[in-house]
């Protein structure tokens, strides 16, 4: 009887692992745990995390887990709009980087006014964050309109503010380069006495308010919908073209938030060379959750995976001391070994392996 | 006696599930144009396709020239070859390059090509044709008639013998199209045998010699045109003799709708895609149907109550209110729905769950910020299932895994949900088993019973018979009749596509 | 007939293809003259009797502080000198540097000044400016070019500036050397100068070199965030070797917020390039242990340069722009007051 049972459960277990094994984030997730694995395994004090003290005497928590949840705020954040975009456009908005520097510009400039090195801040952060969101959500309203009203292809569309975007921050900030006052610095680093580092805090907000608009709004379903199939979509009363829109005015407020929390990071804006190519990072991240990159059902979950599976790779590329010519290189390897697991093929293979499991276990059984 | 260019004689293809061609025969005589008719999935393209070698027929003979030897045609290029050319629907020439080198280009091994000789040949072929066009023109820069024109007269230069025109007015308007004819007389003195495949009946009786009439992959006959009134060939296509059926129509339905009141009322309502104004009311408790040929315009009638194309003239009232409907959601908050003719391109959102595919309709009238909840759109979801008897094993199953019926019954559930007052159904049993048609049929009579107002468009006959209580019939874009009570037979259908007078419009 | 109509064509086609060959010819005769003896007294008459025009192949308009007042040296001394400044911004882009700089060729200006942004693939311009009888001047960064191709070169000197922060710190005479390189763009003449040279000195004196990537972009950001991993894994080190201001302002971030000490007090020394104004205050602060100057006034150079070809003076072919290193025991206010940019 005994015997009958464990034989029931471990057909159970196996039934269990199967369906874990074909659920659609397993592929990252298991790619990001093995990644973090092999960071232990290099680093056995890669998952230490100290309560240590600041210059300033401020508690602060020290760690490379710490550091990867912390810097991988602004690729969470574009991942989260890029998905929607990707989603509902069936292609990619390649300007977020240059939108970043324009949202950094502007708030540099609203803190600092014309001065270089201010010694307070000219303006309430929150204007700044204000204003700052508001210049993302312009810039997501403008190649949303090329997109949605003038269907030239995503790619194409935020080309243009790809190429003028950095020159416009610069614009922005009058051709200084200034310094705001380091109080602006808490919301990329720690706010005195708080020992989480602030843009950790701010991640999980945005994915909290993420979860609750797709809960509490059609957003999810409305734009699935119209990235799998406009035509049907539009005969169910819905308009393609708004959602659209709507998706690329959510990626403008990303960048927003994303381009606040870099700015307050070292309190100073280049603007030509703040989130280099991040662009290329955002898509690979959406891309790496499992996501398609042409259109359709997205998974906002799974691009929040990618993004934390880059900046782990980011920085253990940087703790390793990979020779720098080799760091693209080595880069490059490993993104081919995720995207090909993720290839149908490769994953039809290991679909067929697991259910072999399974019907070997109930061979077993019988 | 002309001479025979092209002989099939017992083609036979099958895809898997269907019998696409099933022992037909075709016969073209030089200088003959010799129409090819047949009413959807009749095999027509099919047929077209074996000859052009794009498909590998299962059996069967295709002699050329009235040679002893069958020849095998495996591709395009050898039907060329053999003095076979296609010209389609779809423009297949480059846009962007003139009109000379679209009539040269890729005809020729030389590495050099003379293009001053070309365009001096081009000239030529242009006027012989009467094609208004100069070969330096670039085609993009011509209408789509003479775009058509050309992509004739490049099939015409490559000395061929058999063209091929698969439905190349669709997308004319009516003076290019009299252009168009004078070609195809001008190609028929020159003893070329043409091929024409179009579902406009006045074109056919317009401009051919012959009619090869097909249905469900078989042969129904040959005619010449004379020995073959419209009417005959309207029966023919449809696979109805003339007065060989009783009328099954139930009369009972019919007593209780001269009280009730109109849900929808068009009143001189076209749109853009090309439909004449047409005038329709429809009442509370009513079946009624929109009947004619495929591409007749009965789809466009009910897209443009529906808000799907820009209505571009015409007034529409709901239930006694006149409405101005720019887009599907304005219809859907007036309580119509709209199942539309193209499941898979029009109606389903392929990879979501059957789920959200139900609840889509719904949900988007309920707006932007009411999301239901999990459970909610579970019970719909669940209730619809049961009620439609749709085959699946959970909720979650994406609609594109089911069965063409089942994916039509998660559409028709979809619509249900709305509760509309007024729900049209463009071809809702078109491709699934007899079995969901007949469940469907009953469906629409019971909804009818219980007070709703449907409209129901059926490529087969007699499903709108069993089903409508009043029928419009329509031809080549235009309204020609109204039939109701002891008119609706397959007769007086069917004799009503084939000669009856446009509704606004008097025919010349 | 048809044949004779078509030799005259051809006949016709020959005769202007000639032409138009033999218009160049003369054209590029008369100024290879001028390069022969640009000072001759006739060529400098007729050329101040308007403004000299001098083309600016600049690189970015603002990549960093440096960079714009390197292009506030070329404006305001050009103004001081009477010369029309035609300058142009290749925003990163090599190759519309060298469109641009082929543009100014044919536009006719007198000098050409190139700040590239790449040192390769300079030949084909210097050549055309030599045939065009345009003297061809680089600034800022040395491009890979044969000495016969180029008139004169007004550089900073990468490598002897990497190995003025090397002998400054041997003579620190630390108890061991653990060394993080935060590199510029990678392949950028800056870049390659400077890393090579602490790469040298860590050869030769037995150091060790810890950490050595290129952040992209020289980017503050990426720099502090660097370092911050190599804190938290626990990584050993007490030099910062960071190859511009805004890199070191970055690392000193990092340490800070991890309670690590560094500068003129601490454990950490910090090496900074370029020396800004704002990077000196931090010099007499002490936080910054060196900052070697990368000296961005070439407008001034340039000019008694031009000034110099003008008046026919022989022209040392090779200058490297005069640059000093400031420490943060020697530094004073005076000097960071005297600071422009």
């Amino acid at each position: 009887m005994s015997k009958n049972n464990e034989k029931i459960s471990s057909a159970r277990i196996l039934q269990i692992i199967n369906t874990v094994i074909r659920h659609k984030l397993f592929i990252p997730i298991a790619f990001l745990v093995s990644l973090l694995l092999l960071n232990v395994f290099i680093n056995p004090g890669f998952l230490r995390i100290t309560l240590g003290k600041d210059s300033a005497g401020n508690p602060v928590l020290i760690g490379n887990l710490i550091n990867i949840l912390s810097n991988a705020t602004e690729l969470v954040i574009l991942a989260i709009g890029m998905t929607l975009v990707t989603a509902s456009s069936k292609g990619q908005d390649i300007s977020v980087g240059a939108a970043v520097a324009i949202v950094g510009g502007v708030i540099m400039r609203v803190l600092c006014g014309n001065e270089t090195q201010p010694s307070t801040l000219h303006a309430p952060v929150l204007l700044a964050l204000l204003l700052g969101c508001l210049a993302g959500m312009a810039c997501g309203a403008f190649n949303g309109m090329l997109v949605s009203r003038f269907q030239i292809q995503p790619m194409v569309a935020t080309l243009i503010l790809f190429t003028a975007g950095r020159s416009i921050a610069s614009m922005a900030m009058g051709g200084l380069k200034p310094k705001a006052a380091s109080a602006f610095g808490c919301y990329g680093n720690f706010i005195p006495g708080f020992p989480v580092p602030t843009p950790i805090l701010i991640t999980i907000a945005m994915i909290a308010m993420t979860c609750v608009i797709l809960k509490k709004t059609n957003l999810g379903l409305y734009t699935k919908a119209v990235g799998i199939n406009d035509k049907a979509a539009s005969l169910n009363g819905l308009h393609p073209k708004r959602i659209k829109f709507l998706t690329f005015i959510i990626m403008g407020f990303c960048v927003g938030i994303a381009g606040f929390v870099q700015a307050s990071r070292v309190q100073t804006v280049n603007p030509y060379t703040i989130v280099p190519s991040i662009e290329m990072d955002v898509i690979l991240a959406v891309a790496l959750g499992g996501n398609s990159l042409g259109g359709g059902k997205f998974s906002i979950k799974g691009s929040i995976i990618g993004a934390y599976t880059i900046q782990t790779l980011t920085s253990m590329l940087t703790t390793l001391n990979v020779n720098t010519n080799a760091v693209p290189v080595f880069k490059a390897v490993i993104i081919l070994i995720l995207v090909a697991i993720q290839t149908p093929m490769v994953s039809s293979l290991f679909h067929n392996k697991s259910s072999r499991v399974l019907i070997s276990g109930r061979k077993e059984r019988g | 006696m002309q001479k025979k260019v092209l002989k099939m004689r017992g083609i036979y293809k099958s895809f898997p599930g269907v019998k696409a061609l099933q022992n037909v025969d075709f016969t073209l005589h030089e200088g003959e144009i010799h129409a090819l008719m047949g009413e959807n999935g009749a095999g027509k393209s099919t047929l077209i396709k074996v000859l052009t070698g794009v498909y590998t027929k299962d059996a069967g003979e295709v002699y050329i020239d009235e040679a002893d030897r069958p020849v095998h045609i495996k591709s395009p290029q050898e039907a060329q070859k053999h003095g076979i050319s296609t010209v389609y629907q779809e423009i297949t020439l480059c846009p962007n390059l003139t009109v000379a080198e679209n009539l040269f280009i890729g005809r020729t091994d030389e590495l050099f090509v003379n293009w001053k000789k070309n365009n001096q040949l081009a000239e030529t072929i242009l006027k012989s044709l009467g094609i208004p066009a100069k070969p330096a023109q670039q085609l993009s820069s011509c209408s789509i008639a003479v775009q058509q024109m050309v992509a004739i007269a490049r099939a015409v230069d490559m000395e061929c013998k058999v063209l091929i025109l698969d439905e190349p007015t669709s997308s004319l308007d009516d003076q290019e199209v009299l252009k168009l004819f004078d070609l195809m007389r001008e190609l028929k003195a020159r003893n070329v045998g043409i091929i024409f495949v179009t579902h406009f009946l006045e074109q056919v009786y317009a401009l051919c010699d012959k009619i090869t009439v097909l249905r469900n992959g078989e042969l129904v006959g040959e005619y010449l045109i004379k020995d073959l009134p419209k009417i005959e060939l309207v029966a023919k296509m449809m696979g109805k003799e003339l007065g060989d059926l009783a009328n099954i129509h139930n009369n009972a339905r019919e007593e209780a709708l001269s009280k009730s009141e109109a849900v929808i009322e068009a009143t001189a309502l076209s749109s853009s895609s090309g439909i004449r104004p047409f005038d329709f009311t429809a009442y509370k408790g009513e079946v009624t149907g929109f009947a004619g040929l495929l591409g007749s315009g009965r789809s466009e009638c009910v897209r443009a109550i529906f808000g799907a194309d820009r209505v571009t003239k015409g007034r529409l009232k709901i239930k006694g209110e006149t409405v101005a409907i720019s887009s599907p959601i304005k219809a859907m908050r007036k309580g119509v729905g709209y199942l539309s003719e193209d499941r898979k391109r029009d109606g389903i959102i392929g990879d979501l769950s059957i789920r959200d595919n139900i609840i889509l309709a719904l949900q988007v009238m309920n707006g932007f910020f009411k999301p239901f909840t999990k459970a909610q759109a579970q019970a719909f979801a669940e209730e619809y299932i049961r009620l439609l008897g749709i085959k699946t094993a959970s909720a979650d199953t994406p609609i594109s895994s089911l069965s063409g019926g089942n994916q039509q019954k998660v559409i028709l559930a979809r619509w249900l949900l709305t509760h509309p007052d007024y729900l049209i159904l463009d071809e809702p049993t078109r491709g699934i088993d007899i079995g969901t048609k007949v469940e469907i049929q009953k469906l629409v009579l019971k909804l009818a019973s219980e007070g709703m107002s449907i409209t129901f468009i059926s490529s087969e006959i007699e499903e709108m018979l069993r089903t409508c209580s009043r029928l419009i019939i329509m031809r080549d874009l235009y309204v020609v009749g109204e039939l109701t009570g002891d008119d609706l037979s397959q007769d007086r259908i069917m004799y009503t596509i084939a000669g009856g007078e446009n509704q606004n419009v008097k025919k010349q | 007939m048809k044949i004779f109509k078509k030799l005259i064509i051809l006949v016709l086609a020959f005769s202007m293809m000639f032409s138009v060959v033999s218009c160049g010819k003369t054209s590029s005769e008369a100024s290879d003259n001028s390069t022969v003896a640009p000072t001759s007294a006739d060529t400098s008459a007729s050329d101040t009797a308007d403004k000299i025009v001098v083309g600016v192949v600049q690189t970015n308009a603002n990549e960093s502080d440096w960079r714009t007042a390197n292009t506030k040296s070329f404006n305001e001394a050009f103004a001081d000198a009477g010369f029309e400044l035609k300058m142009v911004f290749g925003e990163g882009d090599h190759a519309k540097q060298i469109s641009q700089a082929q543009q100014l060729i044919q536009e006719e200006v007198d000098y050409l000044v190139v700040l590239g942004l790449q040192s390769a693939g300079w030949e084909d311009v210097a050549k055309a400016a030599q045939e065009a009888g345009i003297p061809f001047i680089m600034a800022d960064r040395k491009l890979d070019l044969s000495e016969d191709l180029y008139t004169a070169m007004v550089c900073s000197d990468f490598a002897a500036e990497g190995a003025k922060a090397v002998d400054w710190l041997k003579a620190q005479a630390l108890d061991s050397y653990q060394i993080v390189v935060l590199g510029g763009d990678t392949g950028s003449s800056a870049q390659l100068g400077r890393s090579q040279a602490i790469e040298d000195g860590a050869a030769a004196n037995g150091w060790e070199i810890v950490f050595n990537q290129n952040m992209k972009g020289w980017d503050e950001t990426l720099a502090k965030q660097a370092v911050a991993d190599l804190i938290a894994s626990g990584q050993q080190f007490n030099v910062i070797y960071a190859e511009n201001d805004n890199m070191a302002r970055g690392a000193c971030d990092a340490m800070d917020a991890a309670g690590i000490t560094y500068g003129k007090t601490g454990d950490v020394k910090v090496i900074a390039f370029d020396a800004n104004k704002w990077a000196l205050e931090k010099v007499l602060a002490g936080e910054f242990n060196l900052d070697v100057e990368c000296n961005p006034l070439h407008g001034p150079r340039i000019v008694k340069l031009i000034n110099q070809l003008e008046a026919g003076e022989a022209v040392e072919k090779n200058a490297y722009v005069d640059e000093e290193m400031f420490d943060c025991d020697t530094i004073t206010q005076a000097i960071v007051d005297a600071r422009s940019y």
